[in-house]
């Protein structure tokens, strides 16, 4: 069966345009004619028809210019021209295949010997007409994909807090293989001088793998606001995951938490490739690898929130990247490798190593383009210790009458097993207008005391364990197997507004049930001497405080804070 | 060349050659349905032996493959994993999720 087509006829003489027309209409054809080369343009713009058969001889210009013209409006599609000649030579014909004609024939040919050419020229034409719809699907698939990869990166844009990534401790580049980035860095500083940063790294790459991301960036900023430590705030983004993404999908995260006062990291690694901790000297003091599924795949009850912890040492350096950097390929398929990357940043001072491992992966790549996405952030673990005391005489003084308010809560065996207990009071502190915007500072100082009151009070941990050399892990060990045996006992948080000639203050008692300690047994009168018992923690407090007194006891902090 | 399925007894096996990523999706998961065809079949195993490359796609591969073997009361095994692929397999800590040798 051959194709029904659309035949533009051009040809000056009248009687001949007639019979040639007879012959293609009964074969079936619609035929439109043109009597000259201009019409016959005017035509081809209106109809664009299939096929165009025209006479070498035309009143205005000759069938090679009109076949040329024609090739030029069609393109980039192929139209199909017949050349009809009354005089037929084989130079031109030569001449009509040069202008561009698909074929020459002499005027006298047979109906059967014209239908023969016009059912190939059907052929492809059909096949032109499909090839053109599924370009035109692809061109309109392309647009729609490019829609949402704006939309996309306008969410990701929105939802990442760039002026927080812009951290004095923080140095980061992150190269998408594709305009939209499966991997994520996202940076901001918890309550009590501690810098979280996220490093997150999608199933894929593009569009899905960024969806996968997108889920987990806001709960990130708001529990880090919150104070949740980054166990707690894996534990909630791989529940989010795990609820709302299908099985092939997950991500995998770096979560490290830098407490610039307590001077030590922690590491959360689900399926990243290691982190390591270079000390002042570019040496590896410690690499964290992925101990944890990637978020997204275990479920509530399998999920593990343990974090890995190392101790600072003044000048060091945690590194962090994804897959992408160690896996970006050459030309000959050598992946820019660990090892490669590993002597890398031994090698380099802290100051130039990001941008030593930008060139060296662009050295390799040699421009060509990674196939995954590549991050790496660097956190210089001192720089934050500038921003330490916060400036309090810059935040605005509330000139509403002082409320007068106070609560109390208890936690017993359960709740300091299971509860993220200073988030909790930070989160009932925050909803009182003369307290919010002291809650930074308020973090660092209930932490201080809970945890004292936790540690040695109820727990009866040494805290000069912890200052020893390689003190830190037995020290956290202990504590997690008393925590987890611990039976009774319990202590009590007191919160409460007051004001008087020197201002408006918060009273801050927290008690404990265990026995205290003894402190003039360890050569202190008031409780507060310079004695290494305390350490660093309690000084600070005491020193952002009014006053920080201890009863008799000693297992009851009472402090009062100016707001 | 495509993923290969055998039957060893009462396991099948999946075969792939070359890189193992997103590329390889359609063709994984023709061998995967084929696989839990073999009703005597207890066990399947994906044999890494010949695979040089694993990304993050091919391990969402292999968890659809977990879920539904799972469903009709089949275990996944990962076999031969050695190099690159062991490294990332490592990584993600699958060995919480499949048995790996």
């Amino acid at each position: 069966m051959s194709l029904r087509l659309k035949i533009l006829l051009v040809d000056g003489d009248p009687e001949e345009r007639r019979l040639i027309g007879r012959d293609l209409r009964d074969l079936g054809h619609d035929v439109f004619e043109a009597g000259a080369g201009a019409a016959a343009i005017e035509a081809y713009r209106c109809e664009r028809p299939d096929v165009v058969v025209t006479d070498l001889d035309l009143p205005d210009f000759n069938g090679y210019q009109l076949v040329g013209e024609i090739k030029r409006l069609a393109a980039p599609s192929w139209q199909p021209v017949l050349l009809l000649s009354h005089a037929h030579h084989d130079d031109a014909m030569l001449r009509a295949m040069d202008s561009g004609a698909d074929a020459y024939f002499d005027k006298r040919v047979s109906p059967l010997a014209l239908d023969g050419w016009l059912r190939a020229m059907g052929r492809t034409v059909r096949l032109q007409r499909e090839v053109e719809a599924r370009s035109q699907d692809l061109v309109r698939y392309y647009d729609t994909e490019q829609a949402e990869k704006r939309l996309a990166q306008h969410l990701m844009a929105r939802l990442i807090n760039a002026e927080k990534l812009n951290d004095v401790a923080i140095r980061h580049w992150v190269a998408p293989a594709q305009t939209m980035s499966g991997d994520v860095v996202a940076a901001a500083r918890a309550p009590g001088h501690v810098l979280h940063i996220l490093l997150a790294d999608g199933t894929g790459h593009g569009l899905s793998a960024s969806l996968n991301v997108l889920p987990i960036i806001a709960p990130f900023y708001r529990m880090t606001e919150k104070g949740f430590g980054i166990g707690a705030i894996a534990r909630e983004l791989n529940a989010k995951l795990h609820e709302i993404m299908p099985t092939d999908r997950f991500v995998a995260a770096t979560l490290a938490a830098i407490d610039f006062r307590e001077r030590v990291v922690q590491v959360w690694n689900g399926g990243n490739p290691a982190t390591y901790l270079l000390g002042r000297d570019n040496a590896v003091k410690f690499v964290f690898v992925s101990t944890h599924l990637p978020l997204g795949l275990a479920d509530e009850d399998h999920f593990d929130d343990n974090v890995a912890f190392h101790p600072l040492t003044p000048g060091c350096q945690l590194v962090l990247f994804s897959d992408g950097l160690i896996e970006a390929e050459n030309e000959a398929g050598q992946s820019f490798g660990e090892d490669r990357l590993a002597s890398l940043v031994v090698g380099t001072p802290a100051p130039e190593r990001l941008l030593r491992v930008k060139e060296a992966v662009a050295d390799h790549l040699a421009g060509k383009s990674a196939h995954d996405d590549i991050s790496l952030v660097l956190v210089n673990c001192d720089a934050g210790r500038d921003g330490l005391a916060e400036s309090r005489s810059a935040l605005p003084r509330p000139t509403m009458a002082p409320g007068a308010w106070r609560f109390s809560v208890r936690f017993g065996p359960v709740e300091l097993r299971g509860m993220d207990v200073v988030p909790l009071l930070i989160g009932m502190l925050a909803n009182f207008e003369s307290a919010r915007m002291h809650t930074g500072v308020l973090f660092g100082i209930i932490s201080e005391l809970f945890n004292n009151a936790l540690d040695h009070g109820l727990l009866g941990l040494a805290s000069a364990l912890k200052h020893q050399r390689d003190g830190m892990d037995a020290y956290f060990a202990s504590r997690a197997n008393r925590l987890a045996e611990l039976q009774a006992g319990s202590i009590d948080i007191e919160l409460e507004h007051g004001h008087d000639e020197k201002g408006e203050h918060l009273i801050i008692v927290c008690r404990d049930s265990g026995v205290g300690f003894d402190y003039k047994a360890v050569g202190m009168d008031d409780g507060i001497g310079d004695h290494a018992f305390f350490g660093r923690g309690l000084k600070l407090v005491r020193s952002q405080c009014r006053s920080l007194h201890f009863n008799a006891a000693g297992n009851e902090a009472r402090a009062v804070f100016a707001l | 060349m495509d993923a290969q399925v055998t039957a060893e007894g009462s396991r099948a096996i999946i075969s792939i050659v070359g890189r193992f990523d997103f590329n390889r999706h359609r063709e994984f998961r023709s061998a995967c349905e084929k696989a839990l065809a073999q009703a005597d079949a207890r066990e399947i195993e994906v044999d890494f032996s010949r695979v040089d490359y694993i990304d993050s796609s091919a391990l969402g591969m292999l968890l659809m493959l977990r879920d539904t073997a799972s469903a009709s009361n089949k275990t996944v095994k990962l076999r031969n994993c050695l190099g690159n692929v062991k490294q990332v397999l490592d990584i993600a800590n699958f060995g919480k999720l499949f048995t790996i040798a």
